[in-house]
């Protein structure tokens, strides 16, 4: 018997079947359904890359649900038609045979990492449903302090939800790589930028940022093209990084010294006054504080540099006249290098700053230039809300002792297990993580110890995280690729250029958006918030459809997402009048910072820990360039090409320690140790052992990351609030570079 | 002896939800009261190992789709589109759209049609061969890693209803 199409159907239940099986049989119809007449043909379709923040675009090619291939998208300033490694396998992510799929709940109370949370489905009805009623109950009960969301400020729609809530207590990684970043700039060079025209710049000073391996491509393609055309590129570096590499100069930095560096290249070319004499006496306050800015530095010779950080004086003294001679030159500021690294990373941005403010090249060709963005509406211009409830409440990292931090409104990562455990013990009755991990945090076994004092933990994530161990609600996200937006170029940004982000293909199993989880969370909790004004809720297709619109990018998203771009090219006019808080002009010395806790001009300070007779070692971490945080590792692909982390040392350091090739070594700082496999290469200096970040993950069950590798957090010493102010750190530098270590044979 | 379309199709049920009400109805149409009796005496159990073995958040320790066995590791690989050509030459198509057509459960559903239907030899081999060679595996696998009896004797009912298919029991 030949069946042809739709028999199926005719036939069903009421097959000649031997032995009834009428429910058996009948169970087909439903798990099928008739088919459509054709399958859907091969699509190309644009949009916007999720894994770092170049967010390049992306030209898909999806066939039948399916997406197949991933490629750069000509046009695109960010990603200039191109991706990395991370972005050209990111259907990886779509297609994780670990990601979360539906709504869970625990049923087993008991909670640990070797724990059975008994795990069962439950709608999202119920999901949200139970979230919001525990949250209410916490704020009910006692206050919003209660609450702490472990989740970047994004999407806006997110933000709302926090504000109308009025969650106090809320902390990111982006806090950790940005804050001091964000503060510096902010009263020194106006507003906060990340964008860098290194295509335009003669000479390059990098601080410890591997932005090449990084393959950030915004900045790789930038760094790429200055070679090209003939730049100079010093590289301050512990590490033979890729970056040292392709540098013209490498200097192996004494580890959390690059500061000592950056105030003797400030000495030089203040006293042989090198500086951009134009820029700094026009757009500068260099002239009413010059007598103290003058005195300040006098101290900080390249003599008294290289005791510091290993760096020849002779060097350091040509660098800064090589730099202030041969403009446009820049020092790029970046987040994780700067201030997440080192607790004197707050004076080291304040230094990089005034070395560009040096040079002239603040919003220069070949500088440091702020964003020329397109503006999108976002939500609270499309929909006005209500007031927001005040922020009250006790800060639970403490950053209410840090005037400039409280001001800038982010959290303190290192701060925040001291504050659950010790400072206010009790205070945070639930808990919400977005998007992230334990892992990230200095100190993982503590996070993880005061995450177990919290009653109530709800987790929204793609992946398996450790953090999922700890949860009593596990929510489903959907990836980038399987969500709508428009992404505004940040990074590079010298005209305005929008490209869509739209799904290339239905959210799989029950995943949802972030922003249909905030949307459906203040609904139940804070309803007002959520409605537009003729009093009906909320709807993101249509808060789309509106940004779209009022942006200029096209009548609506449907519309936009045929165009898939949007450029307005336009000549680059630089600033004349800076945003810098308080006036218009950039700020060398800050008098601000006097004010609020802080130095108005840099001081040097030693990194939080040296080495000693009992830690004699650096520790440093760094990133592979093919991952991004630990949020990679259980990509098939990028696994393939750094599938774990080792102990890196120098051979003459192992030859002293006695320690082979592939033999394992415990490291040791005062807080916990790990023990991994040795490597010996002659990149790393012979005071210091490197191992990368991401990895030790202890979810076992993934498919590919489970279990392997070290967590390198485990020996980094998170902080307390006092400590991190008596240590004069006014920005919330969080250190994670800072442990010292020994290292011995297992 | 009862048919084995019938065995396939309770085989697919099992695997595609963990609803013990409904299997225990479905076994009792298989006339099996000890494997209906065996799905009633911990409902709540059966239920919590089949999220534990294959939806389970910390990472899934049985993955239930096919394309995961393969060379890809991933979801949605080329023996999800390969399933949908099948279905689709049926006049069929998961009632599911964004869910993986190659899922353990699925196969077993459709192998079950087949045969009820009474297709030809070549063809259930055929289909055999694409879809339902990587399953004995899993089911050992499955078996080794069950702590609930009803899942363990579901790798090996699954694992002995295609080596007879196949002509190997």
């Amino acid at each position: 018997m030949t069946l042809t199409r739709r028999d199926w159907f005719r036939l069903t239940g009421a097959g000649a079947v031997t032995l009834g099986g009428e429910k058996l049989f009948g169970s087909f119809t439903d798990y099928f359904r008739p088919a459509a007449e054709a399958a859907a043909n091969e699509q190309t379709l644009i949009t916007a890359c999720g894994i770092c923040d170049s967010v390049c675009g992306i030209q898909a090619t999806v066939r039948d649900g399916s997406i197949r291939f991933l490629k750069g998208l000509p046009g695109d300033i960010s990603g200039r038609g191109r991706l990395c490694g991370k972005g050209t396998s990111g259907a990886q992510f779509v297609y994780d045979p670990d990601r979360l799929k539906y709504p869970m709940k625990r049923t087993n109370p008991a909670k640990g990492l070797d724990v059975d949370p008994g795990w069962v489905r439950i709608t999202w009805q119920e999901a949200l449903d139970t979230i919001a009623a525990k949250f209410g109950d916490a704020i009910t009960q006692y206050g919003a302090e209660s609450l702490l969301f472990i989740s970047r400020p994004a999407p806006d729609i997110w933000v709302r939800f926090m504000n109308s809530i009025g969650v106090v207590n809320r902390v990111d990684h982006l806090d950790e790589c940005y804050l001091s970043n964000r503060i510096i700039q902010r009263y020194t060079t106006g507003g906060y930028t990340w964008c860098h025209d290194f295509d335009h710049s003669k000479y390059i000073v990098l601080f410890g940022w591997d932005l090449v391996a990084k393959t950030k491509l915004v900045y790789t393609h930038g760094i790429v093209a200055a070679k090209d055309s003939g730049a100079k590129i010093v590289c301050f570096n512990p590490q033979y990084s890729a970056t040292a590499r392709f540098a013209d100069e490498w200097y192996p930095i004494k580890p959390g010294t690059d500061l000592a560096v950056a105030l003797a290249m400030i000495q030089v070319i203040v006293s042989e006054n090198l500086y951009n004499k134009d820029f700094v006496d026009t757009y500068t306050n260099f002239g009413e504080f010059e007598a103290k800015i003058r005195e300040h530095f006098q101290q900080y010779t390249p003599e008294w540099a290289e005791q510091e950080s290993d760096v020849p004086a002779e060097a350091i003294r040509r660098i800064a006249r090589e730099f202030a001679a041969n403009g446009p030159a820049v020092v790029p500021a970046h987040k994780k290098t700067l201030c997440a690294n080192y607790r004197n990373g707050s004076q080291l941005v304040h230094a990089i700053s005034i070395l560009n403010i040096l040079a002239g090249t603040i919003d220069r060709p070949g500088g440091r230039y702020f964003p020329r963005t397109a503006e999108i509406p976002g939500v609270d211009a499309v929909y006005p809300p209500p007031a927001y409830p005040p922020k009250k409440g006790r800060r639970v990292d403490g950053k209410d002792k840090l005037p400039l931090v409280l001001e800038d409104g982010g959290g303190l990562f290192s701060t925040t297990a001291d504050g659950i455990l010790n400072r206010y013990p009790g205070m945070i009755k639930a808990c919400l993580f977005n998007t992230y991990t334990v892992l990230g945090f200095p100190n993982p076994p503590r996070m993880f110890e005061a995450l177990a004092t919290i009653p109530f933990v709800a987790v929204i994530d793609t992946l398996p995280t450790d953090t999922v161990s700890y949860a009593d609600i596990v929510l489903p996200s959907a990836t980038y690729l399987e969500g709508n937006d428009l992404v505004s170029r940040e990074y590079t940004a010298p005209y305005p250029q929008v490209v869509v982000r739209q799904a290339l293909v239905p959210a799989m199993f029950e995943t949802k958006s972030i922003g249909y989880v905030a949307l459906e969370l203040g609904k139940r909790m804070a309803p007002d918030y959520f409605k537009d004004s003729a009093g009906q809720w909320i709807n993101l297709s249509t808060l789309l459809d509106e940004k779209t619109k009022r942006a200029g990018l096209a009548e609506n998203f449907a519309e936009f997402k045929q165009k898939g771009i949007f450029t307005k090219e336009q000549p680059f006019t630089p600033r004349t009048s800076f945003n810098v808080a308080g006036g218009t002009k950039c700020q060398i010395y800050v008098p601000q910072f006097a004010a609020k806790g802080g130095d108005p001009l840099p001081v040097w300070r030693t990194k939080r820990e040296l080495p000693s007779a009992e830690y004699p070692y650096y520790y440093l971490t760094f990133i592979p360039g093919v991952h991004k945080r630990n949020s990679t590792e259980n990509n098939p692909i990028l696994h393939e090409m750094f599938p774990t982390n080792a102990a890196l040392l120098n051979p003459k350091l192992a030859s002293e320690l006695k320690i082979e090739e592939g033999q394992m070594v415990r490291i040791t700082s005062r807080v916990g140790s790990i023990e991994l496999p040795a490597h010996l290469t002659q990149t790393v200096r012979p005071d210091a052992v490197m191992v990368a970040h991401g990895f030790g993950h202890r979810s076992r069950l993934l498919q590919t990351a489970g279990g392997l590798g070290a967590r390198d957090g485990d020996v980094i010493p998170d902080q307390t609030i006092d400590e991190m102010v008596q240590s004069g750190d006014f920005a919330g530098a969080a250190g994670i570079m800072d442990a010292v270590v020994r290292i011995e044979r297992v | 002896m009862i048919d084995p379309a019938a065995r396939f199709a309770f085989a697919g049920n099992a695997f595609l939800k963990p609803e013990p009400a409904r299997l225990a109805e479905l076994a009792r149409e298989l006339e099996d009261e000890v494997l209906a009796a065996e799905i009633e005496r911990d409902p709540e159990g059966l239920e919590k190992e089949y999220y534990r073995l294959f939806l389970n958040p910390q990472g899934t320790p049985c993955p239930p789709w096919q394309s995961v066995h393969g060379e890809e590791k991933r979801l949605m690989g080329e023996s999800h589109l390969q399933a949908l050509e099948w279905f689709r030459r049926y006049g069929v198509e998961p009632a599911s759209t964004n869910e993986p057509a190659d899922h353990i459960g699925l196969l077993l559903l459709f192998y079950a049609k087949l045969l009820e239907s009474g297709a030809e030899e070549a063809e259930l081999a055929a289909f055999r061969a694409a879809h339902l060679a990587w399953i004995p595996a899993f089911c050992d696998s499955l078996e080794a890693q069950a702590k609930h009896p009803f899942y363990a004797g579901l790798a090996r009912e699954t694992r002995a209803l295609i080596a007879d298919a196949s002509g190997l029991g």
